[in-house]
């Protein structure tokens, strides 16, 4: 099936599980973001899936007629928040490296994307003023405190309750300033209290959408079973080393091909739909790569979905023709 | 409609009833005992063994405790083990033939079987009258029986319990880690009627779960229970007796009951020989049992053809639900007799000639089996007096 509207996109099944837009195109501008932070292991190919999707959501959408502006934040400064992270500098400094790799990604797919960094975006004046007014009503909100638990994992949340939700709040107070959310899963929780807070500061209508999990590579089906949180919610998209399985992510300029052919073929992978399929994902990301590289209709060949071996041999041709070759990695 | 066809009618919707109760229960024993749904595991099996199960792919086995583990065992081509016995108080029945062509389907996988043939509680629960009789029945009958089934002796432990009394001083060593205040509570006042029992209960059955994780076996490792889930408690016992004494907690594996014929809400039961078909029965006999079996059809055939049957609540469909290999013709005759296309009579001769066959065959490699002795658990247990 061809993705030509913003509709088609939001309901496509492979790469959306779930989202409060409903696709109608407001006469503002829509404000589109994606967030992300990082760690020291690199950029990974499941990142190109948010920027590929936030890019074009927002040529959708104009193409509908609605004046978009999309963007990339790095969470820069929330990269290196959580007490556990070593070597807090050199991470932070990796920011800009970051940055110009996300804009050589749009640069080569022509993606109409702002990149920009949370440390810069925390001096803007609105989002103080944001954060200002959403502070006081959180805290005497034991509803949204209680939401605001569960955007933590559990090895987490003291620190986060010692700091009073700081990260959650200038999570929050950062994407209220703006219309349409790009996240993973796990991220509803967040935009809950954004949803909450967002009249407060006179922006109602905020919304979420929420992008199919992402799954390690290179495992067989027990790791799923075992792994019921991993089954539900996936690995941080953006985090190479979350849950320490870098082993099993595609790493743009780390993972050498052979590599990625190796994790490709020995995934488990059905064709039951409703399993974890990160073969289909690695697929999905080199199709919305192919369709800002030749301008054709984003499209899932079908076909592919009921035989595993023929998905296996397209995701990983594509991922070369489409991802490696352009970027410069094959 | 006339008064035959009204109660016809009626009689469709107590069958419907009985088949949302039979599911009820199955769905209602997984939450309130703290099972998890097989669901979520069904469907990466499916999806990944090289051979599919009539236990999985029907929902025979519904439900699990523990079993996540055994998943990467099996992923990776690794041995584990299973243990499940049966009280040798009569011959099998097909029942009992579930719960072994599930134990050799898990063998296929990659389990070491260990069947304890527990005479020793058949004797305490009077259901013969010496442990000479039970004795008499498990190595003339069963243990011929169970090889026959095809289990690969290199795999394949098999134990009767009055010769293999090592055991006991296992038994004795667990009975010291469990209170009968906790056995009373677990089994009730009832299922302890004498010191027997009790020992038996809290300790004997415990040291038949635990015994592939003593030293002469390799050591501790993950052990699977197939069971009924009328024996949930005894290994609810077991995961907790296990960690008192640092052996890995028994994983429990539960599958539905052979459906009895008389009452499909009841299971086959050896002691009940009207309610269980016997892997010794004559076709003669067997044919009676089937045509005298409880249908979830209704009498009136014009009341079935416009309302169809009912083969959730019905003992002879489910003869074929459990055990015939075909899925797709199973699927089938469910589609066919739900929609009324064909009658109970049909399925009772489809049933009767696919059981015949079945049980003649079973009969047939049951006598030809001479060689028992490389099946027997002969292994002295040193470790528990040392």
């Amino acid at each position: 099936m061809k993705t030509t509207t913003i509709n088609d996109l939001l309901h496509d099944k492979h790469l959306v599980n779930n989202t409060s837009f409903q696709g109608a195109v407001a006469k503002k501008p829509l404000r589109i973001v994606y967030g992300e932070t990082y760690d020291s292991y690199g950029l990974t190919l499941d990142s190109l899936k948010y920027y590929f999707f936030t890019a074009m959501a927002a040529q959708l959408l104009a193409g509908q007629g609605a004046s978009t502006e999309a963007s990339v934040i790095i969470g820069d400064l929330h990269s290196v928040k959580n007490k556990i992270v070593k070597d807090k500098g050199s991470l932070l400094a990796t920011a800009s490296s970051r940055l110009a790799a996300i804009n050589k990604v749009a640069k080569v797919y022509g993606l109409s994307l702002k990149v920009l960094l949370m440390s810069d975006l925390f001096e803007d004046a609105d989002f103080k003023k944001r954060l200002a007014i959403i502070t006081p009503i959180f805290n005497d909100s034991k509803e949204m405190q209680d939401i605001a638990k569960k955007t933590v994992l559990q090895n987490r949340l003291s620190q986060e309750v010692q700091s009073g939700f700081q990260y959650t709040l200038e999570e929050v107070a950062l994407i209220t300033g703006y219309d349409i959310k790009i996240g993973p899963p796990r991220e509803v929780h967040y935009d809950k209290l954004a949803q909450l807070l967002g009249a407060k500061v006179g922006n109602p209508d905020f919304c979420g959408v929420y992008l199919r999990p992402t799954y390690p590579l290179g495992m067989g089906f027990d790791y799923f079973i075992t792994h019921p949180e991993i089954e539900e919610f996936g690995l941080t998209p953006y985090k190479a080393g979350s849950n320490q399985l870098q082993a099993n992510r595609i790493v743009l300029g780390v993972t050498s091909p052979a590599e990625c052919k190796k994790l490709i073929d020995s995934s488990f992978i059905s064709t039951n739909q409703t399993l974890p399929n990160p073969v289909l994902d690695v697929y999905i990301i080199t199709q919305l790569a192919g369709h800002f590289l030749s301008g054709k209709p984003f499209e899932i060949d079908e076909d592919l979905l009921s035989d595993t071996a023929k998905l296996k041999t397209a995701a990983y041709e594509k991922l070369m023709t489409n991802i490696f070759k352009p970027l410069g990695y094959a | 409609m006339n008064d035959f066809e009204a109660l016809a009618t009626k009689d469709h919707a107590s069958k419907l009833k009985l088949a949302a109760s039979i599911s009820k229960y199955y769905q209602g024993k997984t939450t309130d005992l703290g099972l998890s749904d097989f669901g979520r595991i069904k469907a990466y099996l499916e999806a990944s063994l090289p051979e599919q199960s009539r236990f999985i792919e029907r929902d025979i086995i519904f439900a699990h405790l523990g079993f996540e583990p055994f998943t990467s065992l099996i992923a990776e081509g690794k041995p584990f083990t299973v243990v499940s016995g049966l009280n040798p108080s009569s011959p099998l029945h097909l029942g009992h033939k579930v719960m072994f062509d599930m134990l050799l389907f898990l063998q296929k996988l990659g389990a070491d079987i260990y069947i304890p043939i527990t005479n020793d509680e058949s004797y305490l629960d009077g259901k013969v009258k010496s442990l000479g009789e039970s004795r008499k029945i498990a190595y003339e009958h069963i243990i011929p029986s169970i090889i026959a089934f095809g289990f690969d002796p290199k795999k394949t432990k098999i134990f009767v319990m009055s010769d293999y009394p090592e055991i006991y001083n296992f038994a004795l060593q667990i009975s010291k880690n469990v209170t009968n205040k906790y056995v009373a509570t677990v089994f009730g006042e009832d299922g302890l009627d004498n010191s027997g029992k009790a020992f038996y209960r809290s300790a004997v059955q415990l040291a038949e779960i635990l015994l592939p994780q003593l030293p002469e076996f390799g050591g501790k490792k993950p052990t699977l229970i197939p069971v009924g889930i009328d024996q949930h408690p005894y290994i609810l016992l077991a995961r907790d007796v296990a960690k008192k004494m640092g052996y890995v907690p028994p994983a429990e594996l539960v599958f539905k009951f052979q459906n009895g014929l008389v009452n499909p809400f009841d299971k086959m039961s050896g002691s009940k020989p009207k309610t269980a078909i016997f892997l010794s029965d004559t076709p003669e006999v067997i044919a009676k049992k089937i045509q005298g079996a409880y249908t979830g059809a209704v009498s009136s055939l014009a009341v079935h053809q416009k309302l169809g049957a009912v083969p959730e609540a019905c003992s002879v469909f489910a003869l074929l639900q459990f055990h015939h290999p075909d899925s797709a013709y199973v699927q089938d005759l469910y589609t066919q007799y739900k929609t009324g296309k064909i009658a109970s009579r049909e399925i009772k001769e489809i049933a009767t000639k696919f059981i015949c066959e079945l049980v003649l065959d079973h009969q047939k490699k049951a006598s030809a089996v001479t060689k028992t002795d490389e099946f027997i658990l002969k292994q002295p247990l040193s470790s528990v007096l040392a």
